[in-house]
């Protein structure tokens, strides 16, 4: 304000008046026509602006409260899983005691529950799986995003993203049927075993690892590459040096995610580890593990052992919700290590500003006498040269910069064909084996005799009416839930601790899931072994998935959009109905298609809440056998193996189909949105 | 056809010589018939509207745009008379002899330290003594130094903007290159930065070649020697140079209408 005349009388009187009474000039004053107004006040009524309208704020209320109560849905299924789980396991602590439940024997028929030989196979197996897929995988995105063209890296990626689609029963079935022949060859023995297992659960995780690793990686700028090189690193030097520390935490999640998918891992693990409850003697002596004990046993247990199987369950719980602790303690550090970073910012800003900067621009202006230039030009001249001279002093490497560099490149090359090839082998396998059984007769013939020959029918239907079930009770809950957190909620400690009840409940492992849908919605509600307790243990399995993608698509929308629309005198509700769900509906069905077909391809929750009798199901009530468990039981016997191909390449072609369509909604509106 | 107007000519084997360049992003004809000598240890200015390959061609210099799958180059780009598209000659030599900044300041997500030292120890040097001496000479090099000493071991992208780009540029002081390329250093910085970071331009011509790409036409007369305006006249058709000179003259008298066109501000 240069010239104080040009200002609004009356606010400069007002100004002048504070500084009179004392108060600090600078101090907010309102302007005297606005003082006397409160918002929503008698007076503002008065003057012509309308309170908000009691049916309209009562509606909004209300539909705030709603999607709250489906976001707390998910609360409230962690809540209830555990203290369930842990109600079921009750006599362990009264009847067996702690001591013996962790004792080294497992043999129920015999009275003793010790698990610590089934920890030590479940920690042996992950432990392994890790060990041969995390190299593999960091190796395989890395390739894929810092070395490969973009038409190999855009092919394999969407392969790696479909096989992370892949049912972990047709995995098993992999392992079964071609690896631990080769591996009874190799080392003598029956070949289940450990070294078995890791092979199957490495080839699991690695599209795991690898998607959620290339995401890490590509989140770091191009800038931080081109300036790397631009220094003069080689790629190997530009990887090793810059990328991976950048991504460094991105990774350890990755990792951590991982290890929770191998631990939790069940059918896959189950058909090859060989199932003995012993310790571990050598990598090729069978072996069983807490989760694989759970799906063998549970069939036919009863009491004492029952209740241990639930103990077991715990167990597994509180190993897969302290991993999600574990990632969100690693994520929140990067997160206010990014807050720390901006606060920084804004106090260097001001900092900058409150300097008088003329004062330093005078010093460093071009005002310099010719002396005092040639001066500076002497300086700058050493200046070169004792940088020069230190330079100097730098030894050449003792390999050959280039030579690393090849040699790098080549290794994560090779990280990322072998990871396509086995994966292409897997697919390739199943459907050299499955094609010849295709038939119309196939899909749409009844099993028949005891070695069940002949179609498949019933359990396609058994498996397409659970998961349809499973989405209509999952898909409102969880895209209110999702609205929720995106639109409502402040962030703050409320909105925390339902994200972490939400990973924690993505985190569960499967079979834990199915002994909880046994426990509440077979036994206790009554269902009994029926496509409604299948589909509503399911529903709960996707809920935080469905919720989280929606999450983000609700996200993705530009704040300008919504700004648009208030701007319009539209409510939230009409905000959120009108512009940013039905903008991010592509996404969200994208994540709901995905989100299918992962409930197509789930084994162990369906296991003991559907049961497994073949039967053609007409009511939510009626009990049936999905495709998985079909797979599961013909390779398992080892009755009709070509039975046991069509299916599994059946329930591959259906999973794909599911992936492929998502994949094609998304790229839908991805070039809907590029275009406009 | 380039017009020229007291274009510089190096010694032959000396600098930046560049001979009817040619370059293509995959099927796309990106530049055209560029022939030009950049001064030595003069600053020289590119510029033109957006998309007219002044980046495109300033990226070449250090073949930047090898990393993008596709390019190609015909023509001859020397370097102190070497071709530095020939087969056989390593990229990454060539970049350490050619420094380039960007845009957006993008320092590594390292400690200042780190980032000044990056390059050094890329080339072997790993006594604490020198790096502490190149860290410390480049960084007043660069007028950070004062603001920066007694906090080195702070992550780079802690610093304001305007620090650091003057981060990123003692970073590359730290190598010592010949050549110094910079992709518009001062549009995404704040006014007391860009002012800092054109000084620090002055100071260093004297010792090094600076290119530097603007949209800031005054900028480009506040600094440059030299100037060089490109242009791609017609969409679908590969760029070329249209002016290349003495920085006062183009401005008071360009020869072609279109350079003319331009720095009035009749299109661009």
């Amino acid at each position: 304000m240069d010239d104080p005349a040009s200002a609004p009388p009356n606010v400069l009187e007002d100004v002048r008046r504070a500084q009179g009474t004392g108060r600090v000039p600078g101090d907010l004053v309102k302007p005297p026509h606005l003082q006397d107004i409160s918002p929503n006040s008698r007076k503002a009524y008065k003057r012509g602006l309308k309170l908000v309208d009691r049916r309209t704020y009562a509606k909004e209320r209300a539909l705030e409260w709603l999607f709250f109560a489906c976001a707390f849905v998910a609360v409230v299924a962690v809540f209830l899983i555990f203290a369930f789980t842990i109600y079921r396991a009750a006599p362990v602590l009264t009847e067996i005691g702690l001591g013996e439940f962790f004792g080294l024997d497992w043999a129920p028929s015999e009275g003793s529950y010790g698990i610590v030989a089934l920890l030590l196979g479940s920690l042996l197996v992950t432990a392994g799986s890790l060990a041969l897929g995390v190299p593999l995988a960091i190796g395989c995105a890395v390739y894929l995003v810092e070395i490969a063209s973009k038409r190999v890296s855009r092919v394999v990626s969407t392969a790696v993203d479909l096989l992370a689609g892949v049912p972990s029963v047709i995995f098993g079935f992999f392992g079964l049927v071609l690896l631990r022949p080769l591996i009874a060859d190799l080392t003598g023995g029956m070949g289940f075993g450990a070294l078995t297992a890791w092979l199957v659960l490495a080839i699991m995780i690695v599209p795991t690892i690898t998607t959620l690793t290339m995401d890490a990686l590509r989140s770091i700028p191009m800038g931080v590459r081109e300036a790397s090189y631009s220094m003069g690193a080689t790629k190997w030097q530009t990887i090793y040096k810059v990328v991976l520390p950048a991504a460094k935490l991105g990774i350890v999640n990755a990792v951590v995610l991982g290890m929770g998918r191998a631990i939790g891992e069940t059918m896959a693990v189950l058909m090859v580890v060989g199932n003995a409850p012993v310790v571990p003697e050598s990598i090729s002596s069978p072996v069983s593990t807490l989760t694989s004990q759970i799906a063998l046993d549970m069939g036919y247990s009863s009491g004492l052992h029952r209740a241990a199987l639930f103990g077991m369950g715990v167990v597994l719980f509180v190993i897969s919700a302290s991993l999600v602790g574990i990632v969100r303690l690693v994520s929140r550090e990067r997160e206010e290590r990014v807050d720390s970073r901006e606060a920084e910012r804004e106090r260097e800003k001001r900092e900058r500003l409150a300097k008088a900067t003329p004062v330093e621009l005078a010093t460093e202006g071009p005002d310099l006498s010719p002396s005092q230039l040639a001066r500076e030009v002497e300086i700058q001249e050493n200046s070169r040269k004792r940088i020069k001279r230190h330079l100097q002093n730098g030894s050449s490497a003792k390999v050959s910069k280039n030579v690393t560099n090849a040699t790098m490149v080549a290794i994560f090359k090779f990280a990322g064909w072998f990871a396509t090839a086995v994966l292409a082998i897997i697919i390739a396998f199943v459907a050299w084996n499955g094609l010849p059984v295709m038939s119309l007769d196939f899909i749409f013939g009844w099993p028949e005799g005891v070695n069940a020959e002949g179609g498949i029918f019933p359990t396609i239907v058994s498996s397409l009416y659970v998961t349809v079930l499973a989405m209509l009770i999952c898909a409102p809950i969880a895209i209110l839930a999702a609205v929720y957190l995106a639109e409502y909620a402040k962030q703050g400690r409320r909105v925390a601790f339902i994200r972490y009840a939400a990973d924690t409940l993505s985190s569960v492992p499967s079979i834990v899931m199915g002994l909880f849908g046994f426990a509440l919605f077979v036994e206790a509600f009554g269902f009994g072994l029926s496509m409604l307790s299948a589909a509503l243990a399911l529903a709960l399995m996707m809920l935080p998935i469905v919720m989280r993608t929606t999450e983000e698509a609700i996200r993705a929308v530009p704040r300008y959009i919504r700004w648009g629309a208030y701007g319009l005198g539209a409510t939230k509700w009409q905000v959120v109905s009108r512009v940013v769900l039905p903008s991010a509906f592509p996404r969200i069905a994208t994540g709901i298609v995905l989100a299918i077909g992962r409930a197509v391809g789930e084994t162990a929750v369906v296991l003991y809440t559907m049961g497994q009798a073949i039967n053609l199901p007409v009511t939510p009530l009626d009990s049936g056998r999905p495709m998985t468990i079909h797979l599961y039981l013909l390779a398992n016997d080892g009755i009709n193996m070509q039975a046991a191909y069509g299916t599994a390449l059946l329930l591959m072609l259906m999973i794909l189909a599911f992936n492929l369509f998502a994949r094609y909604l998304s790229s839908k509106s991805a070039r809907k949105a590029g275009g406009k | 056809m380039t017009a020229y107007r007291d274009a510089p000519m190096n010694e032959p084997g000396q600098g930046i010589h560049v001979e009817d360049f040619d370059f293509w992003y995959g099927d796309f004809h990106a530049l055209t018939g560029v022939s030009l000598d950049l001064a030595q240890n003069k600053i020289t200015s590119f510029i033109g509207p957006s998309g007219c390959g002044k980046s495109t061609f300033l990226r070449c210099i250090n073949r930047m745009n090898d990393l993008i799958d596709g390019t190609r180059t015909s023509g001859l780009m020397e370097l102190d008379g070497h071709d530095i598209y020939a087969e056989g000659v390593d990229p990454v030599d060539l970049r350490r002899r050619v420094g380039m900044i960007f845009q957006q300041p993008n320092p590594f997500p390292k400690s200042i330290y780190d980032n000044v030292a990056f390059g050094p120890r890329l080339q072997g040097v790993t006594a604490k003594d020198d790096l502490d001496a190149i860290v410390e000479e480049s960084l007043k090099r660069a007028n950070l130094w004062k603001e920066v000493a007694n906090q080195l071991n702070k992550n780079g992208l802690a610093l304001s903007g305007g620090q650091q780009q003057r981060l990123c540029i003692a970073r590359v002081l730290a190598v010592q290159p010949d050549v110094l390329l910079m992709d518009e250093p001062c549009s995404a910085i704040d006014p007391t930065s860009v002012q800092k970071v054109e000084d620090l331009m002055a100071e260093l011509a004297p010792e090094m070649t600076i290119i530097i790409v603007t949209h800031n036409m005054q900028q480009a007369a506040r600094i440059s020697d030299y100037m060089a305006f490109f242009l791609q006249e017609h969409a679908g058709e590969p760029a070329t140079l249209i002016e290349y000179g003495v920085t006062g003259e183009i401005f008071s008298a360009p020869q072609d209408q279109r350079t003319e066109d331009y720095i009035t501000g009749r299109f661009g």
